[in-house]
């Protein structure tokens, strides 16, 4: 009970009841199947909960309305106007005989291949959510899809318990940080679409969380070190965090190199760090060995499937050209669009974005106010020794090499795989390993540059910048979708 | 402390007021089924004397847009195009809009919109749109089409008043603003919610928005505590 009351204090409790309340409403105005991906990932699911084995990717996909998805699950969409929703961005708009179609009992063949674009993705997401799809399994299809959608909405409850906690580390002495921080991670608005649809991202991102907040405990607490069982916890969290998605392994990676750093630098003996090491790498490398072999067999490669083989012109060098690829034209134009407008409010098949570009452009302001609080805060400290906050410097620093890790490596993946892709392939969500370590940069790095005596009235100034920023993408979709604008 | 929240509670109420007195609600249905396509081509230059007919049957019970995939030869056409509406009533057609547009400021390949009075009543009644230009080759503009056989009942496209394979893609809308009403919003967003999971949605999102005033509540109490 005191353990439960230490990791849920009474303002998370709040927030984690905000933010159930927010993904039920979200996952309820969402149309089904208008998050990216959606149909496919939910066709995962359903696959597992039908067959109750692994789908395998064929290297030959047909097109999408033929052959990707289940007789029922094509039924489905075809009937909820999906296509056209998705296509010809008309509004939906049901006949009560039409609605009622849908949750009448109707019995339709749920078995095909399983051969879809996310077929190759392992399966740490999709396993829990069919649980809850067999809980349902006698429904109609629309409730067990919904039903996958509340399973969403529930994972990304941990993401905002990890938030709160990690924003608890970084300033010890704020009571106001860790809510601000966490109303920020849960609000953002690309954050709780995602959380409120059928999406391994979701997973992805709160065992990014659940990592860092590892990795904080680690660099913060003596205890924690020297405890073999927290150690041990790391490593199984790394093995079922790469049981989710490739991007996972950026989290693992940069850890593991964090650690042995932290402990070299720390002046640990040899033996102690390759035994912290092995701690760490061996429950890693045994939970997701299964899924490597299963990988290797399948597709030749131990990160599932990659959709697309890099093509593009190598004729000055690989790099040189994807370089000249990127920055040749409209450079600053792609980095708005990925970094700016699709992490944080492009949603959607439709990428359903505000119109007004100064929303936009307040964020950039934002970030790049941020940006300079942050290196005149390092300056500072380099100085000084010490900061305007009681910001924990080791932290901070150790969050802004994970950021700035993150966009290489990301880069490094469209590189070395999607190059033929480019303009679709890197997405600005991709980034959402990082969601929590970014919003702690932007308001860290502001609170840098005013006094301490207005830090409190800066945490609820962005906790209202936060809400409104949801409540206005939810206006927007519903303006999207059912064509109801209210201004 | 008292009168404090006696002030906020006053200004959230004020505020409330004001939002659901002063807060209007535009309200969009779009028809869809003849979109632009892959296969699509121009028409050719609208020059002076070209007449372009498009009959169509109304999906919507009520429209007041008429929107048309149109192109410009990416530069701009000084010149004008007069656009005129037929409704059929019984086997007449009869005229229910005409206005003349300068072409000049028209985006290429892009979706332009008439707006024109509102037709009531409207669903399954045929229309006819008639676009007439003064333009020169130099100055003219033109409309996409996609080449599709689809049945005349739905849409049919005349040239010179010669019937051409296909149709301008074009789309209707109708737009309305209305004050706030709260249950109107709700049945017009219920989407392919049953009635229960409608109810779930609305409850959940009164929850979320009183549970936004506790936690700013909270945020605003810890403002007289020292950090």
């Amino acid at each position: 009970m005191t353990f439960l009351k230490r990791m849920i204090p009474v303002p998370l409790l709040i927030i984690l009841l905000l933010m159930l309340a927010k993904g039920i409403t979200w996952a309820l105005v969402i149309p089904p199947g208008q998050s990216p991906d959606e149909p496919a990932h939910f066709s995962y699911v359903q696959y597992l909960g039908e067959e109750n084995r692994l789908p395998v990717r064929q290297e030959k996909l047909e097109s999408e309305e033929n052959t990707y998805y289940s007789h029922e699950l094509v039924n489905f969409l075809n009937k909820i106007n999906f296509y056209k929703l998705r296509n010809t961005e008309s509004k939906l708009i049901l006949t009560d005989f039409e609605r009622s179609q849908l949750y009448d009992s109707v019995r339709d063949l749920r078995s095909w291949t399983g051969n879809n674009y996310v077929t190759g993705y392992p399966p740490g997401y999709y396993w829990p959510v069919s649980l809850m799809y067999k809980v349902f399994y006698d429904e109609p299809i629309i409730l067990r899809f919904f039903a996958a959608r509340f399973s969403s909405v529930f994972m990304s409850l941990f993401l905002v318990i990890f938030s709160y906690h990690i924003a608890r580390k970084v300033i010890p002495d704020s009571d106001t940080f860790p809510i601000v921080v966490s109303l920020m991670t849960g609000l953002q608005p690309m954050v709780s679409m995602i959380s409120s649809s059928v999406n391994n991202d979701v997973l992805m991102m709160v065992f990014s969380a659940g990592l860092s907040y590892w990795l904080v405990t680690f660099l913060t607490d003596n205890r924690a070190k020297q405890s073999i069982p927290f150690i041990l916890l790391g490593g199984v969290g790394m093995g079922c965090g790469l049981l989710i998605k490739a991007q996972l392994l950026y989290v693992v990676l940069f850890i593991l190199l964090i650690v042995v750093l932290f402990m070299y630098i720390k002046s640990c003996t040899v033996k102690t760090i390759l035994q912290t090491f092995s701690f760490l790498i061996t429950p890693a490398v045994l939970i997701y060995s299964w899924w490597a072999i299963f990988s290797f067999k399948y597709y030749h490669s131990l990160f599932g499937v990659l959709g697309f083989n890099p093509i593009g012109s190598t004729k000055n060098g690989k790099l040189v050209d994807y370089l000249s690829l990127i920055f040749q034209k409209n450079a600053f134009n792609r980095i708005y669009i990925i970094w700016v407008k699709w992490f944080w409010a492009a949603l959607g098949w439709l990428n359903i974005s505000f119109e007004s570009k100064w929303i936009y452009l307040t964020i950039i302001g934002i970030i790049f106010i941020s940006c300079i609080g942050l290196l005149v805060g390092l300056d500072r400290w380099r100085r000084f020794g010490k900061l305007n906050t009681s910001v924990n410097i080791v932290l901070l620093t150790v969050f802004i090499l994970f950021v700035l890790g993150n966009v290489g490596f990301l880069y490094v993946v469209e590189f070395d795989n999607y190059r033929k892709t480019l303009e679709t392939m890197l997405q600005g969500r991709y980034l959402f390993t990082s969601i929590v370590p970014i919003n702690i940069l932007l308001l860290i790095g502001i609170r840098f540059l005013i006094k301490n005596t207005y830090h409190k009235h800066l945490d609820i100034l962005f906790s209202l910048l936060i809400i409104a920023f949801n409540l206005a993408s939810l206006g927007l979709i519903l303006d999207a979708y059912y064509g109801v604008r209210i201004l | 402390m008292k009168l404090k929240s006696i002030l906020i509670l006053i200004t959230l109420g004020v505020v409330c007021i004001l939002f659901f007195q002063n807060t209007s609600v535009t309200y969009t249905q779009k028809s869809y089924g003849f979109d632009v396509s892959n296969t699509m081509h121009p028409l050719g230059p609208l020059v002076q004397g070209t007449i372009v007919e498009q009959q169509f049957n109304s999906t919507l019970e009520n429209f007041n847009q008429v929107s048309l995939f149109m192109a410009t030869y990416a530069r701009s056409n000084y010149s004008n195009l007069e656009f005129i509406l037929f409704r059929k009533r019984a086997q007449d057609w009869e005229e229910v809009f005409r206005k003349t547009y300068d072409v000049s400021g028209w985006k290429d390949n892009a979706y332009f919109t008439f707006e024109v009075p509102k037709q009531e009543a409207a669903l399954g009644v045929d229309f006819k749109l008639v676009m007439i230009t003064d333009a020169k080759e130099n100055n003219a503009i033109t409309a996409w089409t996609v080449e599709k056989d689809v049945p005349d009942k739905q849409v049919k496209l005349s040239l010179n008043e010669r019937t051409i394979k296909g149709y301008i893609p074009f789309y209707l809308t109708f737009q309305e603003q209305k004050k706030l009403n709260i249950s109107e919003v709700v049945q017009n967003t219920k989407g392919a919610l049953s009635d229960t999971l409608n109810t779930i949605k609305i409850v959940s999102f009164c929850m979320f928005i009183v549970l936004i005033f506790v936690i700013l509540f909270i945020l605003l109490k810890s403002l007289n505590r020292e950090e």
